[in-house]
């Protein structure tokens, strides 16, 4: 399967705040979820991506194409929802569309229309007056109506209601059916990628802590619970964002097996949520991560 | 490109009604000054829809859009030089009709002179005024350069037209186009050409090292 975006050693250092070696990979046909604390790097990513900012070091290809050299015609393949709205108020949904439209040699009025039916787009009303949640759907139209093999999407369900960001899940699952597509989608809500991810990547201080398939990381996770005595100097090692008051003990730890061969029966095992992963790995710092 | 000059005039559609009362505004307390005052009416026309339009754009960061969009930075960038100039013919084609029809109704010092000459200084001076003002609206943006661009506006209006017009009538050199010297016409749109180009060339380069 080829690869429709891959970043290799990508560097970008921003006075204090360092993007540092990012190296993944997304195949075609699949949902990245690119998750991570505020600050963790993930819009700089994003941005890289886009070409917004310029890379120190690395190189990032997208449907085999180099980002800069390519940049016209990887970014006619590519579709994009930003959180925060970047569209001109003063004009209407129909106005913004007709400019944006022309640039697009690949464009599909006739799946815009449909897709501004569906999610009820109200063409004459000006941007600045509709909601958060429209204006996602409008972005989301944009990025569909112009045959985009790859939607870029930071952060696209923050700031919206529980409805609103599971009819954009059911969308995105829909348009994945599509085995030809593949998004990239950034968010600090895991509870989203529990639903549509197929793999996630996490992020932390500018570094990329673990990029694996969701399946695997669930599957493979576990939280171990249990009294401090059963903690030793030496299985202490294997636990990630070891948390410990004076009862006892919980982390996270990456092999279920070896945590059940290491403490038996002694401490409790949990099947870990996205969230959990992202809280106990960011609190603890990187070591005995996978990486993918 | 022309697109984007679309989407600069559709942001301001409210605009349009105030410029015509500037223009109106313009007609009757600046008439006085003759081509200057055209020269001031239609640079204060393009400065209102050139700013307009850019700091609509800057209040949603409208930049990020664009350049996610595919369009070449230098489409983007050509864009706003040429929007100078259809805000010039729309500003020039009002004073003409208003022109028109202070004539009409016999309405004395109500307009400014409208010769060959008047036109071309005017569209000479916005030109110079914006060729000075872009590269730094490029670099740091319309917000940020405002102040600036302020400045060496006063400075053009105040320093440069005084300067230019002791140098047309002291040091010998006739800056009349309405004589139809071709020789002087082909060096001032030469000099012309090159500023504008240069320009251009600043402004695409900062515009494209610059960060969204």
């Amino acid at each position: 399967m080829d690869n429709i975006l891959e970043i290799t050693n990508l560097s970008k250092s921003y006075g204090e705040f360092s993007l540092k070696n990012i190296n993944l990979s997304l195949k075609r046909g699949y949902i990245m979820g690119f998750i991570g604390p505020n600050g963790a790097g993930k819009s700089t990513t994003i941005k890289l991506i886009m070409n917004l900012v310029k890379k120190d070091e690395g190189q990032i290809r997208i449907f085999g194409l180099d980002h800069e050299k390519d940049e016209i015609a990887v970014k006619e393949k590519i579709g994009f929802v930003y959180d925060e709205n970047h569209f001109y108020d003063e004009l209407t949904v129909r106005e913004l569309k007709n400019m944006i439209r022309p640039f697009y040699s690949r464009w599909d009025e006739g799946l815009f229309q449909k897709l501004a039916k569906d999610f009820n787009l109200p063409l004459k009303k000006q941007i600045k007056h509709l909601s958060k949640g429209m204006k996602m759907k409008f972005s989301l139209a944009l990025a569909l109506s112009h045959g985009a093999e790859l939607l870029i999407m930071d952060e696209p369900t923050s700031g919206l209601d529980p409805l609103i960001r599971n009819e954009l899940l059911e969308i995105l699952q829909e348009v994945i059916q599509d085995e030809d597509k593949s998004i990239f989608f950034s968010t600090h809500i895991t509870s989203d990628l529990d639903k549509v991810a197929d793999f996630i990547t996490l992020i932390h201080n500018g570094e990329i802590l673990l990029s694996t398939t969701k399946d695997e990381l669930l599957e493979q996770y576990c939280i171990v619970k249990g009294g401090k005595e059963t903690l030793s100097e030496t299985n202490r090692e294997d636990l990630i964002g070891l948390k410990e008051n004076k009862y006892g003990f919980e982390a996270l730890c990456r092999n279920k097996r070896e945590a059940m061969k290491r403490f038996g029966n002694s401490v409790i095992l949990e099947k870990p949520t996205l969230e959990d992963i992202l809280l106990f790995t960011t609190r603890g710092g990187r070591t005995n991560v996978s990486s993918y | 490109m022309f697109h984007l000059i679309k989407k600069d005039v559709l942001m301001q559609k409210r605009t349009l009604l105030l410029s015509l009362l500037i223009m109106v505004f313009f007609s009757f307390s600046l008439s006085p000054m003759g081509t200057a005052g055209l020269t001031v009416s239609i640079w204060a026309i393009c400065y209102l829809f050139v700013y307009g339009a850019g700091m609509l754009e800057e209040k949603t960061n409208g930049d990020k859009l664009l350049v996610s969009l595919p369009i070449r930075k230098n489409t983007i960038v050509m864009s706003k030089y040429v929007s100078v100039y259809v805000f010039a013919a729309y500003a020039l084609l009002v004073n003409f009709i208003i022109r028109m029809l202070a004539n009409l109704f016999q309405i004395p010092h109500f307009s400014f002179p409208f010769t060959l000459e008047a036109v071309a200084s005017t569209l000479i001076a916005v030109t110079l005024i914006f060729s000075l003002s872009f590269p730094l609206i490029f670099k740091v943006g319309f917000m940020k350069s405002r102040l600036t661009n302020f400045v060496v506006l006063f400075a053009f209006l105040f320093v440069g037209h005084p300067i230019a017009g002791q140098l047309s009538n002291g040091a010998g050199i006739d800056f009349s186009l309405a004589r139809s010297d071709t020789g002087l016409t082909i060096l001032v749109v030469l000099a012309l050409l090159i500023i504008v180009i240069a320009s251009f060339s600043l402004s695409l380069a900062f515009y494209r090292r610059r960060e969204f």
